[in-house]
């Protein structure tokens, strides 16, 4: 009878340490999704910017090339994770550029449409940067789960593999501040 | 808003003064008057005493008696006292930081607003406080007073016990970005409280506990969430750096909630803060540069949180 309980229990604390690595791994993935969506929303607004700016920035032609070329490469189908983020942080450099160049264009820091892009985009941009926090610190939970006894074995045992954190790069860390930006 | 100490430390004795003198006199006044009271109430206490043999039972019951007494007449005595304090002195201050903030002696932060912040307890038995001051630093409103808030327990003897739920500043103001879930940050010693919060931590339990990337903030705070990326979102790094250096200039467990776009901050201080003093000279320097600093700590939050910063889409 004993013998029994005993098993009973520690089938039990299985299934516990199973369901939470499901859970731990789900949230993962949730996350990820959620910096993916974030990601299309950036791509969204990117075309727009480059009309705008296109007109008038003289000497920035290489950063809007280099801006079109990254986005067109990130809406190709059938990227990995790793690759996706590969070319966000890739992108995040030429158009934190592009922002800042604005700064010796008068007339568009005045262009109310550009004005509002750089709002919208400059939130986007913070937001990619706490999920992409929010993800490495969900995928740290999981690997610790993944990595610690008792919990190691049925991690082994149902082939829940390591993940990888992301990256921050230092320019997501500090924010452009659009306003000082944009003042005259 | 102008937040200069030693302007205000000029203000105080030099626009101040006639003002402070009379009501120092005051104090020394209400000082005397209560040691008369005192010293009456002890003879007639030893009278009363000499008269009935004296045993314990009366004794302490007698003593309970006279130091409920002597309580209501301090109260009584210090009522005109510290309504003319908050008027001519404190109210002063407050409008030389900036005429635009409003200063209700007797206002406080309703209720509703408290229960709304969802941060204690909502099994309230007693709720009062003072010292509301509203107004706009920058382009953020703001708005805060002492509070206290008690629960009243009746133990199977029948009796009544009254256990704190919050005791000091509340402060409901903005945040600069939007939001549409729910974060809150409490300080990491929640679970002491367990015994008044109890029926309330069942409410949070559809609150995910969020683990955030700072150790600092970690070692003294709790993030609970709906969502963890709007939780990252809100506390940034930075954020959670000046919180850990709120918290510390505070002294005090700090408690936050991100709710219906507003930001919502309670600091367990203890609360009356701004008090006249009775034992301790209104002419000293300490005593002043209390109200102060308490003041510019809570003025403050709104330029350390960079809550002025309208950067974002919410405008």
């Amino acid at each position: 009878m004993n013998f029994l309980i005993g098993i009973g229990v520690i089938l039990l604390i299985g299934v516990l340490i199973y369901n939470t690595l499901v859970s731990r791994r789900n949230q993962c993935d949730n996350i990820f999704a959620s910096i993916d969506a974030l990601l299309k929303k950036r791509y969204n607004l990117i075309p727009n910017l480059v009309t705008l700016m296109k007109e008038s920035m003289k000497y920035e032609k290489g950063l809007l090339e280099k801006v079109t070329e990254l986005r067109s490469k990130a809406m190709q189908p059938n990227l990995t994770r790793e690759q996706k983020i590969a070319i966000a942080d890739e992108l995040t450099q030429p158009l934190h550029g592009l922002m800042v160049a604005v700064e010796n264009y008068p007339e568009l820091k005045a262009n109310e449409q550009i004005i509002q892009l750089m709002h919208t985009l400059n939130e986007i941009e913070e937001q990619i940067a706490a999920a992409r926090r929010a993800y490495n610190q969900a995928v740290t939970d999981y690997n610790n789960t993944r990595q610690m006894f008792p919990s190691s074995l049925i991690a082994n045992w149902f082939n829940f593999g390591p993940k990888t954190l992301f990256e921050i790069p230092e320019i997501e860390r500090k924010n452009i501040d659009i306003k000082e930006l944009l003042e005259p | 808003m102008k937040f200069n100490t030693s302007d205000l430390l000029d203000y105080y004795y030099e626009g101040l003064y006639p003002e402070l003198e009379a009501l120092e006199k005051e104090r020394k006044r209400i000082v005397r008057q209560i040691v008369v009271v005192f010293i009456v109430v002890a003879l007639a206490l030893l009278w009363i005493l000499s008269r009935t043999g004296g045993n314990a039972e009366t004794f302490l019951f007698l003593a309970f008696g006279a130091f409920v007494l002597l309580g209501f007449v301090i109260n009584w005595l210090m009522g005109s006292y510290r309504r003319r304090f908050k008027e001519r002195i404190f109210r002063k201050i407050v409008t030389r930081i900036d005429p635009n903030l409003i200063y209700i002696p007797d206002g406080m932060i309703p209720k509703t607003i408290f229960r709304l912040s969802g941060l204690f307890s909502d099994d309230i038995d007693h709720y009062d406080g003072n010292d509301l001051i509203r107004g706009k630093i920058g382009e953020t409103p703001i708005e805060f007073s002492d509070l206290t808030v008690e629960k009243e327990t009746t133990d199977a003897k029948g009796r009544k016990d009254r256990h704190t739920i919050f005791a000091g500043t509340f402060i409901m103001t903005e945040f600069h970005k939007s939001f549409k879930h729910t974060t809150m940050v409490f300080p990491d010693i929640a679970e002491r409280y367990l015994g008044v919060l109890g029926g309330w931590l069942q409410g949070m339990a559809s609150k995910k506990l969020v683990r955030m990337d700072n150790p600092a903030f970690e070692k003294e705070f709790k993030v609970y969430a709906d969502d963890p990326i709007e939780a990252h979102y809100l506390l940034t790094p930075i954020i959670m750096e000046k919180l850990v250096a709120l918290k510390k200039r505070a002294d005090a467990p700090l408690y936050l909630s991100f709710k219906y776009d507003k930001l919502f901050i309670a600091i367990a201080n203890g609360g009356d803060w701004f008090e006249p003093t009775l034992l301790k000279s209104l002419l000293s320097i300490d005593i002043f540069k209390a109200y102060i600093e308490n003041l510019n700590l809570i003025l403050g939050i709104v330029e350390e949180l960079n809550l002025n910063r309208r950067i974002w889409s919410k405008e």
